[in-house]
């Protein structure tokens, strides 16, 4: 299960798993983000390859018009996961 | 020699993911591994079945996909069988990233990451069936 919350126009949390067959929702949450965006995931337990193309691509999208999104609260297991895609060179993860 | 081999078969459906990933973290912890190791394989055996469901069996649902974890005593061993589309290795290249971000794809980097994550990946192509063998070694 996904939980996608947007606190706020900017701010969006991630509850739960973001596995492939989330994609699609997950896709449609991000594609309403613009700006500078700050991406929670204190409360998301796994994320897939699915997940990291979201995510990648939303940074293209954004990084069009001068934006971009800043990961924060990223568990051990999750940030490796980063890493291990050579996502941690792409992305704001401090 | 083989100390214990389990099986599951699901249904090609992204809806299963889950199942599986809980069926390779009951027998990867139950064999001894790491919470770490566990994590990391959970990850690749979900990447390797998503890429059968997307690229073998092309979005078509209920098509078989067989999973089994072997437990010998230097390693875990995973293999994910399918009877789809033959995976051409030849063809196989490491992604690029920012090209890969252009599309909505969502299984174009699996194995890129199944290779980081376990200790050998290996693809076969015998007897009508796609086979995924990986396998982690015990540290």
């Amino acid at each position: 299960m996904l939980e996608i919350v947007q606190d706020a126009p900017d701010s969006i949390r991630l509850i739960g798993r973001l596995d492939a067959v989330q994609s699609e929702r997950a896709f449609a949450a991000f594609d309403l983000l613009e700006g500078d965006c700050t991406v929670h995931f204190e409360q998301l337990d796994y994320i897939s390859s699915a997940g990291l193309s979201v995510l990648l691509h939303t940074q293209q999208r954004l990084s069009k018009t001068g934006g971009s999104i800043k990961l924060r609260g990223l568990n051990p297991h999750v940030k490796q996961v980063f890493e291990y895609a050579g996502f941690n060179t792409i992305f704001d993860m401090s | 020699m083989v100390v214990d081999t389990h099986t599951l078969t699901i249904p090609s459906s992204t809806s299963f993911l889950e199942e599986v990933r809980e069926f390779v973290t009951t027998h990867a912890t139950n064999a001894g591994f790491s919470e770490n190791a566990v994590e990391q394989m959970k990850m690749a055996v979900d990447e390797a079945c998503t890429n059968v469901i997307e690229h073998s069996y092309q979005g078509k649902s209920g098509q078989p996909i067989d999973i089994s974890i072997s437990s010998y005593p230097d390693k875990l061993m995973v293999t994910i069988r399918d009877k789809g589309l033959k995976f051409d290795r030849e063809a196989y290249k490491e992604p690029d990233l920012l090209l890969y971000a252009k599309s909505k794809k969502s299984g174009g980097f699996g194995v890129h990451i199944m290779r980081k994550l376990m200790d050998s990946v290996e693809y076969k192509n015998a007897g009508g069936f796609n086979e995924c063998c990986m396998t982690k070694n015990r540290s």
